[in-house]
This record gives structure tokens, sequence and C-alpha cells, in this order.
């Protein structure tokens, strides 16, 4: 067979059949599903602050929503995907909303008007297999 | 190699048996508790079927609430008549005897009469934690008598009432026993590693995979609030073992200020007031560890911390003391005290409200 020959003999052959595809896309899409939808390792935690006292650790890796009030003021704060943030606050410049989503060790999101802080701490120990009681 | 597509499927499948492993969880109802079953290895389904099956038969058996148990029988029946029962109820009956003695009648589950009359028995579901007032000192004192295990005559597999009024009620150790029998069950089946619930008691098989120990968080008994059930006050590291918790927070009633839980004292026939808040208890036997975390209350901190290093257990006694919150430890646990309180859900906090700290208490210093 000559070379002109095997290229024709390689473009005639077909090496994934159309099934052979949607199988390979189907795992694919089965694979990537499993990969977000899989629970996260364990992280760190996010520790609430009210005027100077911790009312709250909340594991980074449990999508949680907390709204924490002080007098009239009050912060709404979510985990969800491993990070933390104020989605709804009382104060008027919304400055706690504008700190973003936090995630590392040492970040920290402060609302002054309500004294409000939430500190990323690092991950201690390791991850629970259950919780009794 | 004609399809290699074939080839790359047949991997992946491989990849994900490997991954998925044979195990089986199934959520159940055992005496109004949740069960949760999470068996690995080849006989994981066929245990499941069997445990779920015993767990049916002995319900019937010693559920107060179900007029054909032996409980309910034994609760009918009049004083002096036989009454036998069944092999599981007789061996429930046994240890909770044990464990009357053992704990100078601090566990008796014989104090159904008390129940009663305070609204803690399983009649009163959904309404446990309606404010009500006391009940009188009279009738108190009137249910006192027969609101005893000395009332009963138990030998084999049969009892005998020495008052019409006396009536038991197993749920106090009847979880932990089914547990126990669970296990039996899962071994039996080749089962070698995996975790049974009951409500607040939790049964380890074996190791974890990598041959580590399980990591358990116990229920933090006061800062719940907002995260209700996620919220835990300490880890602790066990293999092939059981963790029976037995908290206040559990069926309790608030009025006047004044908090009633369902652990009842036999010696005032009222609810505890010792300050204990929760009690772990590590244990070969669930139904064991059951009957003496309830104990705990009873006796307080104190007495409970001498008397489970007496007998050799393994235990944490939570308990408040002029507002500050304590615990002790007793024989060997390995506790994971920094692990993160976990919280699950959605709640509001006051801000105001402080962050329980619970406090290491040693008889030195205090």
């Amino acid at each position: 067979m000559d070379r002109r020959g095997k290229l024709e003999y390689i473009a005639g052959k077909k090496i994934f059949s159309v099934w052979d595809v949607a199988v390979v896309l189907l795992i694919l899409a089965v694979a990537a599903g499993v990969f977000f939808v899989a629970p996260k390792k364990a992280g760190g935690a996010a520790e609430v602050y009210s005027d100077g006292r911790l009312v709250a650790r909340l594991p980074l890796n449990i999508n949680t929503e907390l709204t924490v009030a002080r007098g009239e003021g009050y912060n709404a704060i979510r985990i969800a995907d491993g990070r933390v943030y104020v989605y709804h606050a009382s104060c008027g410049d919304r400055n706690c909303i504008a700190f973003g989503r936090k995630y590392r060790a040492g970040e920290q999101i402060v609302c002054l008007p309500n004294r409000l802080v939430i500190k990323i701490v690092g991950k201690k120990g390791e991850g629970l297999d259950g919780v009794v009681g | 190699m004609k399809r290699p597509a074939a080839l790359i499927l047949g991997i992946l499948l491989l990849l994900a048996a490997a991954g998925c492993g044979s195990k089986d969880t199934a959520p159940g109802l055992f005496l109004s508790s949740i069960v949760n079953i999470d068996l690995s290895g080849a006989g994981g389904a066929v245990a499941k079927r069997e445990i779920m099956n015993f767990l049916k038969d002995f319900e019937e058996a010693v559920a107060v609430d179900l007029p054909g148990s032996d409980v309910a029988r034994i609760n009918r029946a009049a004083a002096g008549e036989t009454v036998s029962v069944s092999n599981d109820t007789r061996e429930n009956l046994e240890i909770a005897s044990r464990v009357y003695t053992a704990t100078d009648k601090a566990f008796d589950v014989a104090l159904f009469p008390l129940s009663e009359l305070w609204g803690f028995s399983p009649a009163n579901e959904g309404h446990y934690s309606d404010p009500r007032p006391e009940p009188s000192a009279e009738s108190i004192a009137s249910t006192l008598p027969y609101s005893s295990l000395d009332a009963f005559v138990i030998s084999g597999n049969t009892v005998v009432k020495k008052y019409d009024e006396a009536k038991i009620d197993l749920g106090g150790i009847a979880k932990g026993y089914a547990m126990d029998r669970s296990v039996e069950i899962a071994k039996k089946h080749g089962v070698t590693r995996g975790s049974i619930s009951m409500g607040s008691s939790m049964s380890l098989i074996g190791e974890k995979e990598n041959g580590a120990p399980y990591n358990v968080g116990i229920r933090d008994p006061r800062n719940y609030l907002w995260s209700d059930f996620n919220n835990y006050f300490a880890a602790v590291r066990v293999k092939n073992t059981s963790v029976a918790v037995s908290g206040d927070y559990e069926r309790y009633y608030e009025y006047n200020g004044r908090r009633y839980c369902h652990i009842l004292s036999g010696a005032t026939g009222r609810p505890v007031s010792t300050g204990v808040i929760s009690v772990c208890v590590l244990g070969a036997s669930s139904a064991v560890a059951d009957a003496y975390a309830t104990a705990a209350f009873v006796l307080g901190d104190k007495r409970a911390a001498e008397l489970f290093e007496k007998e050799g257990i393994s235990g944490i006694i939570i308990f408040e003391r002029e507002g500050r919150y304590y615990y002790r430890v007793t024989g060997q646990v390995e506790l994971l005290p920094d692990l993160f309180d976990s919280g699950n859900g959605s709640a509001g906090v006051d801000g105001n409200a402080v962050y329980k700290e619970y406090h290491r208490w040693t008889d030195a210093e205090n």
C-alpha cells in the first residue's frame, strides 16, 4: 500500500462512531456532575463577632445563612460554595457587602455601623464522620 | 484497537465502581427516632434488610404505646398477674435491672407513671414543649411509691407487678439495645466498616478505610439555636464502639422561667435539676451506655464522674454551674475539642447573645 493508499484507508476508517462519541460525552457530563455535586473537603470556618463577642462559628464547607441582629441593625450572612459574604444589611453604605466573598484564613469582613466582624480562621483538625446528640 | 471509546468507557466504569464501593444507606424510624444505616462490604445490603426487619419486630415488643407490645401488656396487667415476654424484652429488663443496681437506682425504667404525670409519655408527643404548671405535690407523692423497678419481680421471661399502677418504659434503653443487635447482625453478614445511628446514639463498626478512627461530634447542648443539629461541642475519636448522648434539650419545657427536662429522678419524682445538661458515654454496649448517660443526669456531675471512673466508663459530662459551662472527662476519651462547631440551615442570631464557652473542670482549681 503506497502513501496515498494509506491516507485513503485512514480517511475511510471510522475510529469513532457516533455512538462512541455520544458515550464519551455522556461520561464526561456525568464526571463533571459528580465533580461539582460532590461535597468539598472541610475547609476553615468563619467566626462571626458582634460587638466583639463571638456569636457563631460557621464551617465554610456547609452552606448556611445567618442573620445577626444588634439593636435596630442587622447583617445577613451567607456561606455558599466555601465562601462567606454579607448579602443584605441594614446599614447605609453597604460596605460589608462590598467586601465580597472571603475564604482565605485571615481575611475579614467588617461592618462598622453594626459592629460586626467576620473573620476567616484556618482549618484545624480533621473532618467529622457524624454528629450525635 | 478497533473501539477506543469502549476501552475508555470500560476504564471509567471500573474507576466509578471502585470509587462507590458497595455502600448501602437507608433511613428509617425506630421508636420515633431516625435510623441511619451506612454499611460497607458485600453483606451490607442483606444486613440492612435484616436489621430493618428486626427493628420492626422489636418495636412491636417494646413500644409502650402499641397495645400488643410486651411493655403495654406489663403496664396493663394487674398486681400478681404473670406476664410472659419475648427474649429481647427479657434481655432489656435484665440490663435495666443491672444498671439500676449499679447506679444506686439512678437509672430506673419504671418511672413511667411519673413520666405520664409530667407529660413526657409518648401520649404527649408533639406537646412535650408546651408550657404547663407542675403537677401537685400530692400527686407526685402518691405516684412515687409504685414508680420504681422494686415494684417488679422479674424472673426469666416472666414479669409480675406488686402494684396495679406500676408501669415501665424501655425507651431509655431499647434504642441502645436495638443498636447493639443491629451491629451484631451487620457483623454476622461480614460487614467490617460502617455506622448505625438511632436518634442520639451512634455505633461505629471497625475503623475508617485508611485505618484511622472515626471522628464523631457531640452535639453542642447550648449553642445550637442558630444551627440546629449540627453545632457540636467537641469531637471524639473512636473505633469499633458506640457513642450514646443524652441531652436536656430533648423533650423539655419551660414554665415560669424554669426548665423541666424529661429525665426524672425516682428519688424526688421530679425532673432532674443537677446542672447536668448533656452526657456522652462511649462503650461496647450501646444499651449500657444509654443507661449510664441517663443515670448521670440524676446523680449530678460529681457523683456520676466518680461512678464512671469506678466502673471504667469512658464519658463526657457537660454541666452548668453558676452560669458557667464545664465538662468532666472520665476513662479513655480521645477528644478533639479544636474542631470547629458546624452550622447548618438558616436561622437568626441575637447579636447580643454570647457564644457559650465550655471549660474543662478540674477539681483542684474549683
